[in-house]
């Protein structure tokens, strides 16, 4: 990567739980405060667990989105407040992004109230916002309302779909193909998914997700939404505009084992973090910490643990490692790009965010997993690590600016 | 105006519709999609399994890639991804079923490259990704771009099942004056298996028309990778070699594509 296209970071928005902005992100997740209650905007009556990370109004509001009584916000909504955001952070007129590279598997609640409408006899199907049930859509439409220039890609490759997005944002400004990019991606808690995770037995029974901890029952659900603004190093500098991180290194791959299950000995997510490490032209050494995928399940940990100790061998047991989805909760396709966002402010902040919820050691995870609250750390790089169903594996890696 | 000339080697090409489809001068013979286990319901998964099967037949005899494996990705494109496994899953839903975990559309299109990636020892970049209109261009684009980005080959694939009630409704709705392609009205995908070209070789060459064939309108967003597809067959069937030029008109610019049509090895 030349200097000149060196990808940086100059804006992001975000939305959890703990409701919109850093302040918010900060006061929750960096403090280890789960978000997990009892969800409200669906009837949760017929399912065996009845918890999530959902946003209830009781932190800062997302602006401009409103909430239905039973269903979440509109993703396109929800994206558009936090795709502002990015844009006012980093100062830029959007006419000078050259597109929205959005990860999202489309909004679920349009096709729910449409199956509802036509099974409840309705005269004619209720096809409100339907459009944006097809996922391509949410980048047209994001695109479109912000007066973006003509990309539009929504990747939908499940839990890394956003840090799909981010990477290959990378690519296309670390190539020269332009100068500015927003990406992202957003899930928001609804019915559909609840009901398959729930009957896939997935969810966790107390009410807690307690990654890489011996007592873990399994994941969450949670609300996230998060946009980065992506330029190249030459754009940012020339508009004088506040760099907030350089995105060093990228990587992508495939498990090649299982449908479902992850490697179990971590080898596509090691191959992602070594790809990222060969993009930046780094060593292993130079990563002060990693925010990894952590689901709460005894497979992903193993994994990720396996994959860790791959990558940074001995030095794996002194490497602060945290799993933020003990506080979100996993937030699916909008995983990469909230988790990137809360990387990105553990360098800023030099604050590592905790492993909340750990109570038992577990003999085949024996890594640092910063499970006694948050720590103070000066932070050099940062890596984040997704993974999906199918065995694919994201990595990306950020460094000070 | 075209910024770039990119060359690039097509090694191999299927196309796979299952209820077969007859369009003017076109004929598509019905195939068979096998069941894959764990995919129910939905034609899918097995289309993705039956259109990789097939472009990679006379590539690795059904064998997994060696060390090349690692240099290999994929690219799933569609406009509508599963929505039959979807709309099933939320149907079920709405009447008062049980859901079945098995209609996980979530996750169908990672997990059905999952068994692709298995099955071919693939572990490059995998990635899905969802279009308005034509696929074509964007989707070569990417493939493009992946190949620049230290991988050796990409496996293209293009996949849209035909619309039916709620996805033609979602369809019907995007009237906003961005990009559009007619719904498919078959079940269909193409896959291309491409490489990165050491060099040019001198050859007679034909090129993809820009705009879709209104015989391929019932490919719906697949019609120009359809279009390519047959171009490419027409080239083949003519002459042992040559060369198919795409003008990828992606929104960061034009690209010239040549395809310089090889063998399988």
């Amino acid at each position: 990567m030349t200097e000149s296209h060196r990808v940086v970071v100059t804006g992001f928005g975000i939305f959890t739980a703990f409701g919109f902005g850093e302040k918010a992100l900060l006061d929750g997740v960096f403090s280890g405060r789960p978000s997990f209650r009892d969800v409200t905007r669906f009837d949760t009556s017929p399912f065996r667990c009845s918890s999530a990370g959902v946003y209830e109004g009781d932190g800062p509001e997302i602006p401009d989105v409103s909430f239905p009584e039973d269903a979440p916000p509109r993703q396109h909504d929800a994206l558009l407040a936090c795709s502002r955001a990015a844009i006012d952070m980093a100062g830029i007129a959007p006419s000078k992004i050259a597109g929205a590279l959005v990860g999202s598997q489309g909004d679920y609640t349009p096709i729910t109230r449409y199956w509802r409408s036509v099974t409840g006899g309705a005269d004619t199907p209720d096809t409100a916002f339907l459009k944006d049930s097809v996922p391509g859509q949410l980048a047209h439409g994001l695109g479109d309302a912000l007066g973006l220039g003509p990309l539009r890609m929504t990747f939908i490759n499940a839990c890394v779909a956003s840090a799909d997005s981010i990477i290959h944002a990378s690519r296309l400004i670390s190539r020269g193909r332009a100068d500015a990019l927003l990406c992202g991606g957003a899930y928001l808690v609804e019915r559909e998914l609840f009901a398959k995770f729930d009957s896939a037995r997935a969810l966790a029974k107390d009410g807690f997700v307690r990654p890489f901890s011996k007592d873990r029952t399994g994941l969450l659900l949670g609300d996230g939404v998060a946009c980065l603004m992506l330029e190249s190093e030459a754009s940012a500098t020339a508009r004088g505009a506040n760099v907030l991180a350089r995105v060093a290194g990228w990587g992508i791959t495939s498990d090649a084992y299982h449908a479902s299950r992850p490697h179990p000995e971590g080898r596509g997510t090691a191959q992602a973090m070594e790809s990222a490490l060969r993009v930046a032209g780094l060593g292993s050494d130079a990563v002060d910490y990693v925010n990894v995928h952590g689901t709460g399940t005894a497979s992903n940990d193993t994994s990720e643990t396996a994959a860790l100790r791959r990558v940074f061998g001995d030095r794996a047991a002194h490497l602060p490692v945290s799993s933020t989805k003990s506080t979100t909760g996993h937030t699916l396709e909008g995983a990469g790009a909230v988790e990137a966002v809360i990387t990105l402010l553990a360098l800023n902040q030099g604050l590592i965010p905790p492993t909340a919820n750990f109570t038992t050691p577990d003999p085949a995870c024996d890594l640092d997993y910063v499970t006694d609250g948050p720590r103070r750390k000066s932070l050099r790089r940062a890596m984040t690590t997704n993974s999906a169903f199918g065995g694919a594996n994201t990595a990306l890696l950020l460094e000070q600016a | 105006m075209i910024d770039t000339r990119t060359e690039r080697l097509l090694v191999s090409e299927a196309l796979v519709v299952p209820s077969g489809v007859t369009a003017g001068d076109i004929t598509v013979e019905p195939t068979e999609a096998r069941r894959v286990p764990g995919f129910v319901e939905s034609a899918f998964s097995p289309l993705v399994k039956a259109v990789i099967d097939r472009c990679l037949a006379d590539v690795t005899g059904g064998a997994a890639f060696g060390d090349e494996g690692a240099r290999t990705g994929i690219v799933l494109a569609t406009l509508g991804g599963d929505a039959t496994t979807a709309d099933l899953g939320s149907r079920l839903l709405a009447s008062g079923q049980v859901a079945n975990p098995l209609l996980f559309f979530q996750s169908v299109p990672t997990t059905i490259l999952g068994v692709i990636a298995r099955d071919y020892g693939i572990t490059g970049p995998t990635t899905c990704v969802a279009l308005r209109g034509d696929l074509r261009s964007e989707a070569l684009d990417l493939v493009d771009t992946i190949l620049d980005d230290s991988m050796d080959q990409v496996l293209l694939l293009g996949i849209d099942l035909a619309a039916e009630d709620r996805a033609l409704s979602a369809q019907a709705e995007l009237t906003d004056g961005g990009p559009h392609a007619g719904a498919s009205q078959v079940d269909a995908a193409v896959a291309f298996f491409v490489r990165r070209a050491d060099s040019a070789p001198e050859s007679a060459e034909v090129s993809v028309a820009p705009v879709a064939d209104e015989r391929l309108a019932a490919f719906g967003s697949l019609a120009g990778l359809a279009q390519l597809y047959f171009t490419v067959r027409t080239r083949r069937a003519a002459a042992a070699s040559g060369t198919v030029a795409v003008d990828v008109g992606s929104a960061l610019g034009e690209r010239r594509l040549h395809l310089h049509l090889g063998e399988p090895r």
